[in-house]
């Protein structure tokens, strides 16, 4: 039992320790480390579904801006909502929940999101579900830039409660961890990994590919949707580009970095990525970095990112992980 | 009525232009280019740079530029992920079209530059009571020179009969004896090319050039792409002229409160002719290979 819980363990001491290192740093270091917690609900969430079912989909940040969307319209003060967005409905308006209640809910309406986009996942596999799946979150990102009696179109909502902190971030990433790891070792998570291992010889085995992608996406979309309002209570404000193409490929950067056959690869890739980015992100910023002094080159983040997702394409098509998991067995030839 | 047939027919050829630059390298090797919106990026920069030179200089060195860059993807990302499954490639055209915009960014910074490349073009001409942009029958006319000279290419040469053969079965093709590599090397060179003349005319119409402005184009591609059948050269073509009927006459018709939603519309619609349809329009479907 400990050796098939071990990766669940061991990736949320992993998230212990760094969260805790990160609690001595200064506050722009603990506010990085807050958003790499969201960011790992986010990419384990995309996992449930892209990891155990080996179906690329670019779709997943729907669900997360509907659990963004959705958490800060709950949880933003009415009066300010009455201000901002006049035409809301009236229960709506005056619906006032805390991050802890809202999140549940999101998770909830970006399930029911899911379930109606089923039937692209059901339908499709391969290239047509990564272009069918684009598709939707390019649509949905029209929506959001539009519907303004709701989102404030491009302008955006801004006044969500910023509450969002290390402490409060935490134990919803350690949920994360234990529903993913939940879901790999459910007969459901085994039956999936066969068909993406090899989907012929899995449904000739009697399993209903369907019926555990759609389990895989229903649980998947309920984990992004926590992650979406987690996203809105860090940032404080949301705009359509907060929750577009940009942070599917973030997400998708990190997975594949790490390893996306893996929940340790997901946990370990989101890490890595997160810590690189900010190191990246303050070179650009320019400045004084103790002995060195640099201009601000923009561009210089993106170009790293890229530059480390090629390589591990070519160089490592398994990711750090290579599709393995954290093992007790990894620990004692560590030490 | 007659002035949006015209404006659906130049933004067709644009869309074709695009359409078929993605589809040749889908038909060959399966591979979803995302990073051909960024060939059309640094077609405009490029364009910006050589501006000030004589227009057919200039257009000339472009196309040898994305050409350039083109077989130099193919050569450092695309070769070694050959033969990969259609994820990885689709995730390394990712990175590439990343890579490619940050390098821009780097080097140009986010600001929109403004380009005027238009000169004699700029005017309009009247045929027949409509107000006909000399740019519109540019793109139409060197959109359909192009579109037959691929074809003869594809039909009268040996090369273009080899690509022929590698879009129907890439295994097949290299276990008669031809050369893999020169095959995708040439259709990268041919997808680069459209994409430097979609570059040129894409800039000639809004004038305006950012790091990011591949996005849009390419996106176009694809549904183009989808809408006429995955991995058929010409249905491709077909596709980005019917997309642009499409869009055009939404632009047209639909009520002032939904306009705004048109690109939703028509990627809603995309997924539809998807669900039901997986392989396109005019697609063949393929059985599964065990």
């Amino acid at each position: 039992m400990t050796r098939r819980i071990a990766p669940g363990l061991l990736c949320t001491l992993l998230v212990l320790a760094v969260s805790g290192l990160a609690l001595l740093g200064p506050e722009t270091t603990q506010r990085t480390t807050t958003q790499m917690l969201v960011m790992g609900v986010i990419s384990l969430g995309t996992y449930v579904f892209v990891g155990n079912s080996g179906v690329l989909s670019f779709g997943h940040v729907v669900f997360v801006a509907v659990g963004a969307y959705g958490t800060a319209l709950m949880t933003m003060e009415p009066a300010l909502k009455r201000a901002l967005l006049p035409d809301l409905p009236g229960p709506l308006t005056d619906l006032h929940l805390g991050l802890a209640a809202a999140l549940p809910v999101a998770g909830l309406l970006a399930l029911v999101v899911s379930v109606v986009c089923s039937p692209l996942v059901l339908r499709l596999d391969g290239m047509a579900a990564g272009i069918a799946s684009l598709a939707l979150l390019i649509s949905v990102g029209v929506v959001i830039g539009n519907w303004d009696q709701v989102t404030r179109g491009s302008q955006g909502i801004v006044g969500i409660p910023a509450d969002l902190s290390i402490g409060s971030a935490l134990p919803w990433l350690v949920a994360a961890i234990v529903v993913a790891l939940a879901y790999q070792l459910s007969s459901s998570g085994f039956r999936l990994r066969a068909s993406r291992e090899d989907a012929v010889a899995a449904a000739s085995l009697g399993i209903r590919v369907r019926r555990e992608r759609s389990i895989a996406l229903v649980i998947s979309a309920f984990v992004c949707g926590v992650g979406g309002g987690m996203y809105a209570h860090f940032l404080g404000a949301l705009t359509p580009g907060d929750v577009s193409l940009r942070l599917t490929l973030l997400t998708l950067l990190m997975l594949i970095v790490g390893g996306i056959r893996s929940l340790s690869g997901a946990v370990i890739g989101t890490i890595f990525i997160s810590v690189l980015a900010e190191v990246l992100r303050r070179i650009e910023a320019g400045g004084d970095l103790g002995p060195v002094t640099l201009a601000p080159h923009p561009g210089v983040q993106q170009v790293i990112l890229a530059l480390t997702l090629l390589l591990t394409l070519l160089l490592r098509p398994g990711g750090i992980t290579r599709g393995r998991e954290l093992g007790w067995k990894l620990l004692r030839t560590g030490t | 009525m007659a002035q949006n047939l015209v404006n659906a027919l130049s933004l067709g050829s644009l869309y074709a232009l695009i359409a078929l630059g993605i589809a040749l390298l889908f038909s060959i090797m399966g591979l979803i280019n995302f990073a051909h919106g960024e060939l059309i990026t640094v077609g405009g920069y490029a364009l910006l740079a050589f501006h000030r030179l004589p227009f057919a200089v200039a257009a000339g060195l472009v196309v040898a530029v994305v050409v350039a860059a083109a077989l130099l993807m193919e050569r450092l990302a695309f070769r070694p992920v050959r033969g990969a499954s259609g994820e990885t490639m689709l995730m390394t055209s990712f990175a590439l079209s990343l890579l490619i915009q940050g390098g821009v960014l780097l080097k140009e910074g986010a600001d929109p530059q403004s380009v005027d490349v238009l000169g004699g073009l700029g005017a309009s001409i009247d045929v027949g009571g409509l107000s006909v942009g000399r740019l519109d029958l540019a793109i139409v006319g060197v959109t359909a020179v192009l579109l037959a000279g691929l074809a003869w290419f594809l039909r009268a040469t040996p090369l273009g009969v080899q690509m022929r053969a590698a879009a129907e079965d890439f295994t097949m093709a290299r276990a008669l004896g031809i050369r893999a590599d020169r095959v995708v090397a040439t259709a990268f060179g041919v997808s680069g090319a459209f994409a430097a003349v979609a570059a040129v005319f894409l800039v000639a119409r809004t004038g305006t050039l950012t790091p990011s402005m591949g996005l849009s184009p390419v996106l176009v591609g694809f549904v183009a792409i989808v809408l006429g059948g995955l991995g058929r050269l010409w249905a491709a073509a077909i596709g980005a002229y019917v997309l642009a009927a499409l869009s055009v006459m939404l632009q047209a018709y639909l009520p002032g409160g939904l306009a705004a939603y048109r690109d939703a519309l028509v990627y809603l619609g995309i997924i539809v002719i998807l669900l039901f349809r997986p392989h396109g329009i005019a697609g063949r479907p393929g059985g599964v290979r065990v």
